[in-house]
């Protein structure tokens, strides 16, 4: 994805700008840049870390690497579902970690003009408001768009 | 230098030069007590052989410096001056050492070395003037350091043939050093062959040696030693040439042919040409139109005939035909010389024949006359010499080896996938396993010699600790000898790495800590030179390096007090053992030493030990007994990647323990386990007491198995203790590639890393010696 990042970099037209993947927890629609997103894989067996949040689902191998998988459900203290067939884990890049997130179900590729974004609103009244860095607007709706850096955040680890 | 691959050459010279500057530093720190000979004339060549190198790179900071080291060891060589200061002396080297190694480091990463070493230098000059004040004679043959004198026009003129070792390598590079050797000395240098930055010019240096023409009005004693001096030199000539008596140009014609499946005659034919005018002075060919198609059938039925006109020796000639691929025969037709040095083709030619009158100067040195001798009699063996004297050794980048090991580590996983494939149960397989485990033995071995590749003894780590031993006992006024055992034992060059640090650290800590002043030890009566003992060997799948000090132990009440005022106490004072208050000196921000000293007391230090070592997977112990001294022992593995692993299912996970670590498995009954009252189980073998950890409570899964009957025992040891720990099933016992957790995770407990199964799936690899603390 970086090399990928690169070269496009390279060729002046950067085409994951604007361009979020989203995917629902329930029924909300969220968004991830897709610039992060490094590939989406169906529900593998995960191996469990002792001592870790209950968030934090363990480990995976992903053909030979072992990468560490986090329930987005679990993490937005939602209630929990059983895994089914819809059940996906968005692989992301996050600084020098590769990161799997376990989510209900993927959605689309969709780009989301810049203008057609906005912040949330200041008071944080849901729980997990505070991983929502922007709304954006679409046809069929919203698709809250993520902070992955918040997401992600060890504060349990 | 421009068509040099110099990125190649500068990583060479770099290597080599780490190299030279290890075997200077333990030169310099074996004869501090005085330097004997045998030292003085090493550490001479190994200067001199710096100095060389580096203005070869045109590193200039580095070969001035090395230069004024090497005009004060040739002083205290040629003289042998009894009024020096030996300690001042290895303080000044030591300091020009690390003002190259600073230089060195600067080239390593491509930034110019373009330090200022004139202070180094001016104090190795006052230094020199000094001795050769105390000693009334001094001065006449010391070389000028300025070098360039202007040499007479009539000054004598010599030719020198410089036979190297067989095997030497880069003889190229061995001749570009004498050549610059010789530029202080001798002026109007040539020499053959004339390119020796060429690389190919090994072959003819190698064959015929190399031969330098030069004038110089030094005595003819001082040119041989300038000569002696190149190492890996193994016999040379020196003779002077009447003036005007230069080799006269000599012509030969000589008819090449190529072996007929060589194809494209033409076209060798040219190359070679062209190799050959870049060499000597004429070269006319014949067909002259080499490039044409017409000329493949002109080589091929004729040869193709050669005028060669030049004052090198013939052998030259024939160096480069017969180092020309496809090259069959090579026919001398006419000598067109005038000269009465008639040249056959079938008889070798002496370089010296038409010279043979001339006084010969077979330098016999008193100092070492076995190495030379002429090189006429070598002649005949030279078409002899084994063309592959090929080094038993070479060096090979370290990433290389790092990328041979991932790959291993591949394909320990995939034969396990493909032979423990689920899709091959109940299946009647018989010469399929039977191949398979001949597949897997070849893997082991494969493992194995892998493994051993990266092995590197610690002798390196471990005489760099003579130099700060050394260096602290001149600050600090102590007398601590450094006596290492075992410096033979190998460990992963990863490894190796990470324990330089630690064990920096200890020694200081026990030299700046542990030994005593010498009036102190006097009073206590002990010694007054101290002992720090630095010992490896290996155990088991561990190696062991243990320092020893005969210093004052730790202050176990000194720890206490500071433990604390840090607060880190969590039990009354009185329940600490003797070994928990040790350990306390490995946290972070520990220090009791009041004062600071430039080597150890802010605090920082032994925990950096601990989280060194335990990032490599290892461990430090601390035993120590007021008084008497102490111990540090630091355990850390062999190797980090791959493993002998026994897996075990443990609910619906799997564990590897390593092997090395499992001293049994057994299966008990519950009613041989007793409760203490804090609800530890333990368990009674052969009138042990072992305690029994049941691990799903540890890493708080679940598991159906939990009656200790149901599940089996595995003994763990570390060092002297064990415990038993329950698990389901054994599942088998397999080779594995240690893998690290993502660093996502924090360090938990119990677990050192991961592996993957033969299924893919993954089993947490457990980490024995960290079930052990508490």
């Amino acid at each position: 994805m970086a090399e990928q990042a690169e070269t496009e970099a390279v060729g002046g037209v950067d085409t994951t700008k604007d361009r979020f993947m989203t995917f629902y927890i329930d029924t909300e629609e969220y968004g991830l840049e897709i610039s992060a997103v490094k590939e989406i894989i169906e529900m593998v067996p995960i191996t469990r870390i002792p001592d870790s949040p209950e968030y934090v689902k363990g480990i995976i191998n992903l053909r030979g690497d072992i990468i560490g998988v986090l329930d987005v459900r679990k993490r937005f203290s939602k209630n929990p579902k059983a895994y089914d067939e819809q059940t996906c884990i968005i692989v992301v890049e996050y600084g020098e970690f590769t990161l799997g997130l376990i989510v209900d179900s993927v959605n689309e590729v969709m780009t989301i003009e810049e203008a057609n974004i906005s912040v949330p609103p200041n008071a944080k009244l849901n729980h997990y408001n505070q991983y929502i860095r922007n709304i954006g607007q679409v046809e069929h709706g919203v698709v809250l768009l993520l902070d992955l850096d918040k997401l992600l955040q060890q504060d349990g680890l | 230098m421009a068509d040099f691959d110099r990125d190649s050459m500068s990583e060479m010279f770099t290597f080599e030069m780490a190299q030279l500057i290890e075997q200077l530093e333990q030169n310099i720190i074996q004869s501090e007590s005085g330097y004997s000979t045998a030292q003085i004339n090493e550490i001479f060549r190994i200067v001199h052989t710096i100095k060389g190198s580096a203005a070869m790179m045109m590193y200039d900071s580095i070969s001035t410096a090395a230069h004024s080291m090497e005009d004060l060891f040739y002083y205290l060589r040629e003289e042998s001056p009894r009024n020096v200061d030996y300690h001042k002396l290895t303080d000044l080297l030591l300091a020009g050492m690390d003002f190259i190694k600073e230089e060195l480091s600067k080239v390593e990463n491509g930034v110019a070395a373009d330090g200022d070493g004139s202070s180094i230098i001016a104090s190795i000059k006052r230094f020199l003037e000094v001795i050769k004040g105390g000693t009334p004679e001094a001065g006449q043959s010391v070389p000028d350091s300025s070098g360039n004198e202007e040499t007479s026009r009539t000054a004598p003129k010599y030719k020198a043939v410089v036979f190297f070792e067989e095997g030497s390598e880069m003889e190229n590079i061995r001749a570009y050093n004498l050549v610059h050797n010789l530029e202080n000395a001798v002026s109007d240098i040539t020499h053959i062959p004339e390119d020796i930055l060429d690389e190919d010019s090994v072959i003819p240096i190698r064959k015929s040696g190399f031969t330098i023409r030069f004038e110089s009005d030094r005595p003819v004693a001082e040119i041989e030693n300038i000569i002696n001096q190149t190492i890996y030199l193994k016999s040379f000539t020196l003779k002077e040439i009447d003036d005007g008596e230069e080799e006269p140009l000599r012509t030969v014609r000589i008819r090449v042919r190529f072996s007929p499946e060589s194809e494209m005659e033409n076209i060798r034919a040219y190359a070679l040409v062209v190799r050959l005018r870049e060499n000597f002075e004429e070269v006319v060919c014949q067909p002259e139109d080499l490039v044409c198609e017409a000329a493949v059938d002109l080589v091929r039925v004729n040869g193709l005939e050669l005028t060669i006109s030049t004052v090198k020796p013939f052998d030259d000639i024939r160096n480069i035909l017969e180092s020309t691929p496809y090259v069959r025969e090579v026919a001398i037709e006419e000598d067109l010389t005038e000269a009465d040095s008639p040249i056959a083709a079938d008889e070798p030619l002496k370089q010296e024949t038409d010279t043979e009158a001339e006084p010969t100067l077979s330098a016999q040195s008193a100092a070492q006359p076995p190495k030379i001798e002429p090189p006429a009699a070598k002649k005949p063996d030279d078409s002899a010499v084994k063309k592959s004297s090929a080094p038993a050794v070479i060096s090979v980048n370290v990433s290389k080896l790092d990328q041979l090991l991932n790959l291993m580590g591949e394909l320990v996983i995939s034969e396990a996938m493909v032979t423990q494939n689920p899709e091959l149960e109940n299946l009647e397989l018989e010469s399929f396993h039977k191949e398979a485990r001949q597949l897997r033995k070849i893997i082991k071995d494969l493992q194995e010699t892998v493994m051993s590749m990266r092995m590197v003894p610690l002798s390196t780590t471990f005489f760099k600790m003579h130099r700060i031993v050394r260096d602290m006992c001149r600050q600090l006024e102590k007398d601590v000898l450094l006596e290492v055992i075992g410096e033979e034992t190998e460990v992963d060059k990863n490894i190796i790495e990470h324990i330089s640090d630690p064990l920096m650290h200890i020694i200081r800590n026990s030299v700046d800590h542990g030994i005593e002043m010498p009036d102190v030890r006097r009073s206590l009566g002990k010694n007054e030179k101290g002992t720090v003992t630095l010992e490896a060997k290996n155990s088991g799948g561990d190696v062991l390096i243990i320092i020893k000090d005969d210093g004052a132990g730790l202050d176990r009440d000194r720890i206490l007090q500071k433990a604390k005022s840090n607060g880190l106490l969590k039990k009354s004072e009185s329940e600490y053992t003797d070994k928990e208050i040790q350990q306390f000196i490995f946290l972070p921000g520990f220090s009791t030493n009041e004062k600071v000293t430039s080597y150890s007391g802010r605090g920082v230090g032994m925990d950096v030990v601990s989280t060194n070592l335990e990032a490599v997977g290892g461990s430090v112990l601390v035993d120590s007994i007021p008084g008497e001294g102490s111990v540090f022992t630091l355990k850390i593995p062999l190797t980090l990647a791959i493993i002998d692993g026994m897996t075990v299912k443990m609910g619906g996970a799997k564990y590897t323990i390593p092997i090395v670590s499992i001293k049994q498995s057994f299966k008990a009954d519950s009613k041989d386990i007793f409760t203490d009252p804090d609800g530890n189980e333990m368990i009674s073998i052969r009138g042990e007491i072992y305690n029994v950890v049941r691990l799903y409570e540890l890493f708080g899964a679940d598991t159906a198995v939990k009656d200790i009957g149901d599940g089996i025992l595995i003994m763990l040891e570390n060092g002297d203790q064990a415990i038993c720990m329950l698990a389901d099933e054994l599942v088998g016992e397999q080779q594995v590639v240690v893998k690290s957790i993502p660093k996502f995770f924090k360090k938990t407990r119990g677990i050192s890393g991961c592996t993957l199964l033969g299924n893919g799936e993954i089993s947490l690899i457990i980490d024995v010696a960290g079930l052990f603390d508490k």
